[in-house]
This record gives structure tokens, sequence and C-alpha cells, in this order.
């Protein structure tokens, strides 16, 4: 075992490989390289459904990451690791985005595609994020590519009825699964957490006895913490 | 054929099965929206959600499930009051008294796929080999593959998932 990542099979989820900086920069520097982020990417334009296009109820930012082969520990920086693929308003943009991404079943190596409200980095740090959790799903391969559209047509379509609670949705490709998680904002909200999984169920057409994992994302970062204190002896 | 999100016949809890756009109190805002009766689909009876009831005075105002209204819109139409570019990322109805949810289901969603506006490539599109094709040229996409992929997966299938066929 000689990284972080060997520690974390069972939360492999994406979201783990982050950066020293992220957990002691300030929240004033964060915002504003959010913002100067989507500045750049979006041309300082906001982003407005088109005419005749059907509005979502909130704008999306889709997001790629991929662990960089034998770098994957400290000196990678999770944020420059991942990349922002574009945001959309509407439906029909959402489309003009995913038509033009390969399915998550067909990317190679340690994969991520995220869909977070724009303005949510998909980081555990993020102010949307800190007080949060995620469902977790195992999927055998082969399942990914439609688990994740259906997953991330509820989003989009305000399936999971639990108001601002949503964040966004991430599928990890890895060796041997998949993953497919869905990020809230309050982990301590069991109703609305109880209401995610129903959902979830449903619309992915999930047996009963499919495992299905809330984590929330204070004990990630402890994880996380524990295993590089173990490593580097120095943590974060 | 696909995944079905309702079971034939069924009405979900909670589901707001129209196309187009659903007008919700959400959550922050106590407002009584007026002459809107009560939705008997979402009366609570049956509800999947509450098999886990909400705790008392906690969360109760996050799902107001009754005063749904639904807006039934032919394709192409704006919806009004059309000046939601206003508020990007924000509660686009923002002002409109109760505020506005905009629900679709993934039926609707799927149809809207076909739109001409659905199927140019982003122009901002980043070039990201093997992840990306900004190219005019759209990648296979679930849907069309569905069958090969079900094909490919076989009995074991529905052991794991119930299919809608």
């Amino acid at each position: 075992m000689n990284n972080k990542f060997d520690a974390l099979k069972d939360d492999d989820s994406g979201d783990h490989d982050q950066n020293e900086e992220n957990g002691t920069q300030k929240d004033g520097e964060k915002e504003k390289n959010d913002r100067d982020k989507s500045q750049n990417s979006s041309k300082r334009k906001a982003v407005v459904p088109g005419p005749a296009e059907h509005p979502l109820q909130y704008n999306y930012t889709f997001w790629y990451s991929r662990r960089t082969p034998g770098r994957p520990t400290s000196s990678q920086s999770y944020e420059q690791n991942i990349k922002q693929i574009g945001t959309f308003a509407s439906v029909e943009q959402f489309w003009r985005f995913y038509s033009h991404m390969v399915r998550p079943g067909d990317l190679t190596g340690h994969s991520d595609f995220h869909l977070f409200k724009e303005g949510i980095k998909p980081m555990w740090e993020d102010d949307a994020n800190k007080n949060g959790g995620k469902w977790i799903i195992r999927l055998r391969k082969g399942l990914a590519s439609r688990c994740w559209e259906n997953l991330i047509l509820a989003m989009l379509g305000e399936q999971f009825m639990v108001g601002e609670e949503i964040c966004g949705a991430v599928v990890s490709v890895r060796f041997q699964e998949d993953i497919i998680s869905i990020w809230n904002k309050t982990a301590s909200d069991q109703a609305t957490t109880a209401r995610i999984r129903d959902t979830l169920r449903r619309v992915l057409n999930l047996p009963p006895n499919t495992i299905m994992e809330y984590k929330t994302h204070t004990d990630s970062i402890k994880a996380w913490e524990e295993f590089h204190g173990l490593v580097n002896s120095g943590g974060r | 054929m696909g995944v079905a999100w309702n079971p034939p016949g069924t009405t979900l809890p909670g589901v707001l099965c129209g196309r187009g756009a659903v007008i919700r109190r959400p959550s922050e805002t106590r407002l009584v929206a007026s002459g809107v009766p009560p939705q008997p689909a979402l009366s609570m009876s049956a509800a999947s959600c509450c098999r886990h009831p909400l705790p008392q005075g906690q969360t109760l105002s996050r799902d107001i499930p009754a005063p749904a209204k639904r807006l039934s819109l032919p394709d192409g139409v704006p919806l009004p009051p059309g000046d939601y570019s206003t508020t990007p990322g924000g509660s686009v109805f923002g002002t409109t008294p109760g505020g506005t949810r905009f629900i679709y289901d993934r039926k609707f969603l799927m149809e809207c796929r076909n739109s001409p506006l659905a199927r140019t490539p982003p122009c901002d599109l980043p070039d990201i080999p093997g992840v990306t094709s900004p190219s005019a040229k759209e990648l296979r996409s679930e849907t069309n593959h569905a069958h090969n992929e079900e094909e490919k997966l076989g009995i074991g299938e529905e052991a794991q998932f119930d299919m809608d066929i």
C-alpha cells in the first residue's frame, strides 16, 4: 500500500483525492477562485436558457476528473485534475453537452464525471457540501452508463423533491466496479436523505436489497486525513 | 424499452408525471398560493416518503406537496413570463409569489433530446481526448445503444434491475 487510494477502497467515489491546500484555503479566496474559474469558462457571460428552450430549475456544470497515472498524491492538486466541461441552463443545453461526451462506461482509467449545480465545486470543502454527505451505490461493470443517465435526468428534472438540498452527482469509473453517488447539503437531515434514497431506488429501478450507503463528507475527510497522516506523517 | 421510472399503472407519490413545469412552493416560502387545490396524487397516503415520518417541527416545510399546479405547454413554447434571464442560476421565477419549480420527468427530457436545439455541440465545449467530442458528430448515446447493452447484459440483468419491456 503506497498511496492513499489503496486505503480508501471503501469510498472510492471520486472525491477523496483532494489537495492539502483545499482544506486551509480561506473561504474568500475559494469564492474568488470559483468566480474566476466560472468566468473563464463561460467568458463572463451568464448561462441562460435560449429562446424556446426548457429552463431547468438550476444551472448545472459538468466536470471531469482523472487520476494522473503515477502521480496520484499530494503534488497533484485535486483542483488541477478536475476540468470544467461546461455549464447549462436548459434541457436542450444539457443534451448538447451530454450528447458530445462519452458515456461513463466508455471512459478509461480512474475517471469521474461530476454534475453539480453551478457555483458548487465537486469538493467536500465547498460551502454547500461541508455539512453534507452522499448516497453511494456500487455498480457492477456494464451498468454505469444507464444508471448515470437516469440519475442525472432525475436530478435535472427535480424528481428528488427535497427543496434546495441536492448539490450534485458523481459517477466514478474504477477498476472492477463503478460507483454513482448523489450529494446533498445537510447530512443530518434524515427526512431528506431518506427521500433521496427512496427516489434513487425508484429512478434507478433498484431492487429493495440493493446496498446503498450514506456517507457524510466529514467522515470522508476524516478517513482521508487519517490515512494521509499515516503515509506522510505531516498530513494536511 | 428501457428503464422505467414508474411501473405502468401505478402512481408513485411525489412524482409529477406530466411534462413541463409544475409550480410548487419552495420550502423557504410559506406564502399560501390561492386558488390552487391540493392534488390527490400527491397525498401522503401510500407515499414512500411516509415510511419515514418527519420529525416533529422539522423539515415539514421542505415539501409542501399540496398546492401544485401543472402547466401544459406545447413544445417550443417558452415558459411564462419569459424573463428568467434576469436571474441566472437562481430561482427562475424569483418574482412569482410562492416560487416555481421546473419539474420534468424522464420521458419528457428524452423527447427534448431530439430537438434541433439540443443537437449541436456547445461552442465552448473543451476538447478532452476520449471524453468529449466537440466536432459536430454526436457520440453514441445511451439511448441508441440501450438495446445492445441489454442484449449484452443478458439474463443477469433482470436480477438486479427490473426492465420495463
